[in-house]
């Protein structure tokens, strides 16, 4: 990254983290502060909810209470819920959670501060607001990551200049790699906090709520909210009713159990338009906590909730586990392990290579995808044009709808693909020795299976290639990416030496003997690099159609 | 500071199974608290490069002398490689601790004593100057 770029970043950096402490940083001081006070009893005179606006879309349900205590043994009155700025929150249930905690009359605890016994609170400050002051930090690691540990690198390769580090203490290959552990960090809590708020929480909410009871309600608010976000639009559902249980009245903002990011907008749309303010409905209460209420038992778990939580989940386990398998080759990898690892177990017994997993089963899982992604994405697009027009942009449904749409066409093409060489046989191949030794032959028998026995010509060729996990570092949306790939090109193939050439009628099965040149080289398996070989099958039923199919070979060194 | 040199009794190419023997000397002061002798190879090229130690020989109290003689017998693998992704050299390097002050003689391992070069780019000469 040129000067420029830096300059760029901690412009950006400094605009969001003043003022995020300004606004936060504030509120926490103080919510800390508390923790300091001193506990006393006191008694609840008045408590209510009220709602104040917080902007002009949003609308904050705050505590209103008034209590008294007594400190040093004066008489003292406080109508201060809690510290901070903002009393309240856009969340209803909590704020009736707390209103029906501090009932009037009832006796309860304060905080109060010893040095100036005026200033009490019923409630101390919430600190986990404190990692929002992180938010910057971490949204600017996030985008210059890449550079980050280019920095580390390169700082890591002057420092080994400079001491003149071993060479066979430089094994970079068995490093674990920062990226890893930061991707799988992000991944793992990515996945888990969007699993648990989008799919575990609803159904273990769900689950425990069969038991909850009808109530008569009364729709206070019903409107669809919109706001501007970092995407485009985004649409909230403002929404409270209020209903009565043990003769004290409540209110709570909860539609069901869902915590969808998908909920189609048309449909929100509709609700409000079928569900006026004033209007009546029955909403399920919890018997235990009347303070909890929703409008609907069903139980709707959205495709992408469920579909992101997973990816990222998996993802982040993916590379988790690549850091263990790293961590583990280093502790293991040395002496007669070693090498075992890239020299590979030699088999004398035959082996029967075959095509795996066969074409039609290749098929047959591309065409559930490609249903299961087909019909996910025509939902989601379906709900988002129907958003459209009606003049909302609906964007999560219609960019996953893409998606899952472009991924479903995708899959239909690989399903036909492999449909076509389902139609067709294939090849299985034996070799004997299962590994063949360098300087040494061994015997290739091939034979066909499948439908559509019929191989009109063939070619088989024995190819060794040279394969490098190489990292490469792209410029993406959010900032440079790297990602690591496995290189190998027609230029990386060292050798193509033709088996077996011919054209012929009864091609059906045969074998052949192969010597492999004193001088050739052996498999060699590296943690990122490799010498690889492959039998590969060319053939046809007629001059004008081409199949192939490759079997990875292991070729050992001969014993000394 | 410790000054190490290593020194291989015969030419720098070797065939698998093969013995290797030589002599690594230390001096300075303070002496090393111990010296470690390994034979191994490593990777070089487009990914990252790769150290595998195959043997070590370990001088455990190298106060008491200023040299050791080693003998390794080569495994049957993976031989000496240069390749346009992958290159594979093996070496012997003697480190002396703590200092890490360390000396280093490259070696071939391969079918009758040489590299494996399938793409016939480098010289003999450039594997001998290697190994000066």
């Amino acid at each position: 990254m040129g000067s420029r770029g830096k300059w760029v970043l901690w412009v950006c950096f400094f605009g969001m983290f003043v003022p995020i402490l300004m606004t936060l940083g504030v509120d926490f001081f103080a919510a800390v502060r508390s923790y300091t006070w001193k506990k006393v009893p006191c008694t609840i005179l008045r408590s209510a909810v009220a709602e104040e606006p917080f902007s002009p879309t949003v609308t904050h349900h705050v505590v209103k209470a008034e209590y008294s205590y007594n400190f040093g043994g004066r008489e003292y009155k406080s109508t201060r819920f809690t510290t901070g700025k903002h009393q309240g929150s856009t969340d209803v249930t909590k704020a009736e959670q707390a209103a029906a905690r501090l009932a009037p009359g009832r006796p309860s605890t304060c905080y109060v501060n010893p040095h100036n016994p005026n200033e009490a609170v019923l409630q101390r400050g919430e600190l986990w607001g404190v990692l929002f002051l992180f938010a910057p930090l971490l949204i600017v690691g996030l985008i210059a990551h890449e550079d980050i540990f280019a920095w580390f690198e390169r700082r890591e390769w002057r420092r080994r200049k400079a001491e003149h580090l071993p060479l066979s203490e430089t094994n970079d290959a068995l490093q674990t790699d920062g990226r890893l552990v930061l991707m799988a960090i992000l991944g793992l809590v990515m996945g888990i906090f969007l699993g648990g708020f989008c799919v575990v929480g609803p159904i273990w909410r769900w689950a425990h709520a069969h038991d909850w009871v009808e109530t008569d309600a009364v729709i206070n608010r019903s409107e669809l909210t919109s706001h501007s976000g970092m995407h485009g639009p985004q649409y909230s559902l403002e929404l409270t009713y209020s209903y009565q249980q043990g003769g004290r009245p409540y209110r709570s903002d909860r539609r069901n159990f869902n915590q969808s990011i998908e909920e189609p907008v048309a449909d929100l749309a509709a609700w409000t338009v079928a569900h006026q303010p004033g209007s009546s409905i029955r909403a399920l209460v919890n018997p235990r906590d009347p303070t909890e209420a929703v409008l609907y038992r069903d139980l709707k778990i959205g495709w992408v909730s469920v579909s992101l939580s997973s990816l990222m989940l998996g993802f982040g386990l993916a590379m988790a586990a690549k850091c263990v398998q790293i961590h583990w080759l280093r502790k293991r990898l040395s002496g007669a392990a070693l090498v075992d690892y890239c020299l590979g177990k030699r088999r004398h017994d035959p082996i029967r290579l075959r095509v795996f997993p066969p074409p039609l089963l290749s098929a047959t899982g591309c065409a559930v995808a490609a249903v299961i992604a087909g019909t996910a994405g025509g939902w989601s697009l379906q709900k988002g044009i129907r958003a459209l027009l009606n003049g909302q942009g609906d964007l999560i449904n219609l960019l996953y709808g893409a998606g899952a749409s472009i991924a479903a066409v995708w899959l239909v093409t690989r399903a036909l693909k492999f449909l076509e060489k389902a139609r067709y046989c294939r090849p299985v191949v034996g070799i004997t020795p299962g590994t063949p030794v360098v300087g040494e032959s061994f015997k290739l028998e091939w034979r066909f299976v499948g439908p559509r026995p019929k191989v009109e010509w063939l070619r088989i060729f024995l190819e060794g290639f040279e394969e490098a996990k190489v990292r490469h570092v792209t410029a993406g949306y959010h900032g440079a990416i790297s990602e690591e790939k496995k290189e190998r090109s027609m230029c990386s193939m060292f050798m193509s030496q033709p088996l077996v050439q011919e054209i012929d009628e009864s091609l059906l099965y045969g074998n052949v003997n192969v010597s492999i040149p004193e001088d050739t080289m052996h498999s060699f398996t590296g943690v990122k690099s490799a010498v690889a070989w492959e039998v590969r099958i060319e053939f046809g039923k007629d001059t004008k159609q081409k199949l192939e199919y490759r079997f990875p070979v292991r070729l050992a060194p001969p014993k000394p | 500071m410790n000054s190490l040199t290593l020194e291989i009794n015969e030419q720098p190419f070797y065939s698998p199974g093969e013995k290797l023997t030589g002599k690594a000397t230390w001096s300075g002061d303070p002496s090393p608290e111990r010296v470690d002798v390994r034979l191994f190879w490593f990777t070089s090229g487009a990914a990252l490069s790769q150290v595998g130690i195959v043997n070590r020989c370990v001088v455990k109290n190298p106060k008491d002398r200023r040299s050791t003689s080693f003998e390794f017998t080569l495994p049957e693998g993976p031989w000496s490689f240069a390749g346009r992704l992958v290159t594979l050299r093996w070496a012997v390097e003697v480190v002396a601790f703590p200092s890490r002050a360390s000396a280093i003689r490259m070696i071939t391992l391969g079918p009758d004593r040489r590299r494996i070069n399938p793409f016939r780019e480098e010289e003999t000469e450039a594997e001998s100057q290697e190994h000066q």
